[in-house]
C-alpha cells in the first residue's frame, strides 16, 4: 500500500511554491500540471468507490469505467478555462498538455513506488506508453473542443463528441494492454503511433487557416 | 467463446471503419475548404465518435469476446454520435424548429418504450437510458423536420405508425410468451423495419422532385438513419446484420445530402 495523498504533497508544495514568481505560460503550465495531478488522484478514489458499487474487479474497472471518469475529470477544468478566460488556441492546448502530463506524472509515481522501478522495460513502457496516452487522450480533447470554438459548433453536443474521442481512446489503449501478446504491443505502441500522426495537423491547426 | 456468424460480424465491422474512416477524412477536408459550417462540423463529430467506438467494439471482439460489456465508453461514444447528428440536422433546419409539445410528447412515448424493450432484452440499465436519452433528442429533432417540411404524405403517417404500433405488440408479446414461438414473434417485425429501410432507402436515392434542394433529403437519410438503428436494437442475429450494414450506407447518404445543402447555401 502506498500513501498517495503524501507523495501528492510532496510533489505539490514546490510547485505551488513557484506559482508565486513565474508568469505567463509557465504559470499556466505549472498550474494545470498541478490540476492533473489533483485530478488524478480524485480519479483513483472515484474509481476505488466505482469498484465496490458496482462490483467489478479492479481490472474490469480499469478497462471499462476509469477511462469514463478521467476523461469527465480532465475535461471539467479545460471546459472552465475555456469558458471563463475564453483564451487563445495555443493556450488552451497548454493547459490541457500540462494536465494530461500532471496526471501521467502522479500516476506514475504511484505506480513505480508501488511496484519498484528496478525494471528498465516496465518503467520505459510506463512512461512511453501510459504516460504519453494521457498526454494524447489531453491533446485530442484539446483539439476537439479547439474544432468546436472554430467551426463555431460549441454545445453540449460539440462537447459530448469531442470527449468520446478522447474517452475512447483512452478506453482502447486500457482494453490493448489488459492481456498480453499482440493486443499489448500494440497497445504500447499506440500513444507515440497517435502523438506522431496528431503532430502534422497540430501543426496546421495552429496556423490560423481554418 | 465462437461467435456465430464470423465472416459477417467481422466483415461488416472493416466494412464500417473504411466507410468512416474515409468520411471522417472527408468532412474534415471539406471543412477546411467551405470554412465554419455547424452541419458538417456536427456531422464530422458524429462519424468520428461513430469510428472510434468500432475501432474499441471490435478489438473487444478479438480480444475478449465472451460477453457484451456492461458499460464502456463505446456507450458514450455512440450517444454523443447521436447527439451530434441530431445537432447537425438541427442546424441545417435553421435551429428554428421550435418546441412542438405533441412531437414532444410521441417521441418521449416511442423512446420509451424502445428503451423499456431494450432493457427488458439485455437488462442493462444505464446503457440503455443512456442511448435513449440521446436517440431521444435525434428521433425529436428529425420528427420536427419531417413535420415542418412536409415530408411525408397521410398515408405513409399511417403506415409508420401502424408499423411501429405493430413492432411494440409483437416484441412484448415474444418477451411475455418467450421460447420458440417468442422468438417466432421476434422475427415477425423483420418485415416491418425492412420495409421502412427500403422506404428511406429508395426515397434517399430517387428523391423526388419536391426533395431536391430542400433540407427534406436531409431529414430523409437522418430518419433511415434512424430507423436502421432502432431496428438493429431490436433484432437478433442473422437479422440484425442487415439493419446494421445499412445504417453506415445511411451515413453514406447523410454526409450526401449535408454537403448538397450547404452546397446550396
Amino acid at each position: 500500500m502506498i500513501y498517495a495523498e503524501n507523495i501528492f504533497l510532496c510533489i505539490v508544495v514546490p510547485l505551488a511554491v513557484s506559482l508565486l514568481f513565474v508568469r505567463g505560460g509557465a504559470k499556466r503550465f505549472v498550474l494545470s500540471f498541478l490540476i492533473g495531478m489533483g485530478i488524478c488522484l480524485v480519479g483513483a478514489y472515484i474509481s476505488g468507490f466505482l469498484s465496490l458499487a458496482v462490483d467489478m474487479t479492479t481490472e474490469e474497472v480499469s478497462v471499462f469505467l476509469s477511462p469514463i471518469v478521467e476523461e469527465i475529470a480532465k475535461l471539467l477544468p479545460l471546459l472552465f478555462y475555456l469558458h471563463v478566460f475564453r483564451p487563445e488556441d495555443d493556450a488552451v492546448f497548454l493547459c490541457a498538455i500540462a494536465i494530461g502530463v500532471g496526471f501521467a506524472t502522479f500516476e506514475n509515481c504511484c505506480y513505480i513506488l508501488t511496484a519498484g522501478a528496478e525494471s528498465l522495460p516496465y518503467t520505459l513502457v510506463r512512461g512511453l506508453a501510459a504516460g504519453v496516452m494521457h498526454v494524447v487522450s489531453m491533446l485530442v480533447l484539446a483539439f476537439g473542443l479547439v474544432l468546436i470554438r472554430r467551426f463555431r459548433v460549441v454545445s453540449l453536443a460539440g462537447i459530448v463528441g469531442a470527449l468520446s474521442l478522447s474517452m475512447t481512446f483512452h478506453a482502447l489503449y486500457n482494453l490493448l494492454v489488459s492481456q498480453p501478446g499482440l493486443s499489448s504491443v500494440i497497445g504500447y505502441v499506440l500513444p507515440l503511433a497517435t502523438a506522431g500522426v496528431l503532430y502534422l495537423p497540430f501543426r496546421r491547426l495552429m496556423i490560423p487557416s481554418v | 467463446m465462437n461467435q456465430p456468424y464470423p465472416v459477417i460480424r467481422y466483415g461488416i465491422l472493416l466494412g464500417a471503419f473504411i466507410v468512416l474512416a474515409l468520411l471522417s477524412v472527408r468532412l474534415f477536408r471539406r471543412l477546411r475548404w467551405t470554412g465554419p459550417s455547424p452541419v458538417l462540423a456536427f456531422l464530422l463529430f458524429g462519424v468520428a465518435t461513430f469510428l472510434v467506438s468500432e475501432v474499441y467494439w471490435g478489438a473487444y471482439n478479438l480480444m475478449i469476446r465472451d460477453s457484451a460489456p456492461a458499460f464502456a465508453a463505446m456507450e458514450i461514444a455512440e450517444a454523443g454520435g447521436f447527439l451530434c447528428y441530431a445537432s447537425s440536422l438541427r442546424a441545417a433546419l435553421g435551429y428554428e424548429i421550435g418546441r412542438d409539445l405533441r412531437a414532444l410528447a410521441v417521441t418521449v412515448g416511442f423512446m420509451a418504450c424502445n428503451t423499456a424493450l431494450w432493457i427488458a432484452w439485455t437488462g442493462s440499465w444505464v446503457k440503455d437510458v443512456l442511448t435513449g436519452a440521446a436517440m431521444c433528442y435525434l428521433v425529436y429533432t428529425c420528427l420536427r423536420g419531417a413535420i415542418r417540411h412536409r415530408v411525408f404524405s397521410r398515408p405513409v403517417w399511417l403506415a409508420f405508425l401502424a408499423g411501429i404500433l405493430m413492432i411494440f405488440v409483437l416484441q412484448t408479446a415474444a418477451l411475455v410468451i418467450g421460447g420458440g414461438t417468442g422468438s417466432l414473434l421476434d422475427n415477425l417485425c423483420a418485415p416491418v423495419w425492412l420495409a421502412g429501410i427500403l422506404y428511406f432507402l429508395v426515397r434517399s436515392l430517387r428523391p423526388r422532385e419536391e426533395d431536391t434542394g430542400r433540407d427534406s433529403a436531409m431529414v430523409l437519410s437522418w430518419m433511415g438513419f434512424t430507423w436502421c438503428t432502432l431496428a438493429m436494437y431490436l433484432s437478433y442475429e442473422p437479422i440484425y446484420f442487415l439493419p446494421c450494414a445499412l445504417s453506415y450506407g445511411m451515413i453514406v447518404l447523410m454526409v450526401r445530402s449535408a454537403e448538397q445543402e450547404v452546397a446550396v447555401e
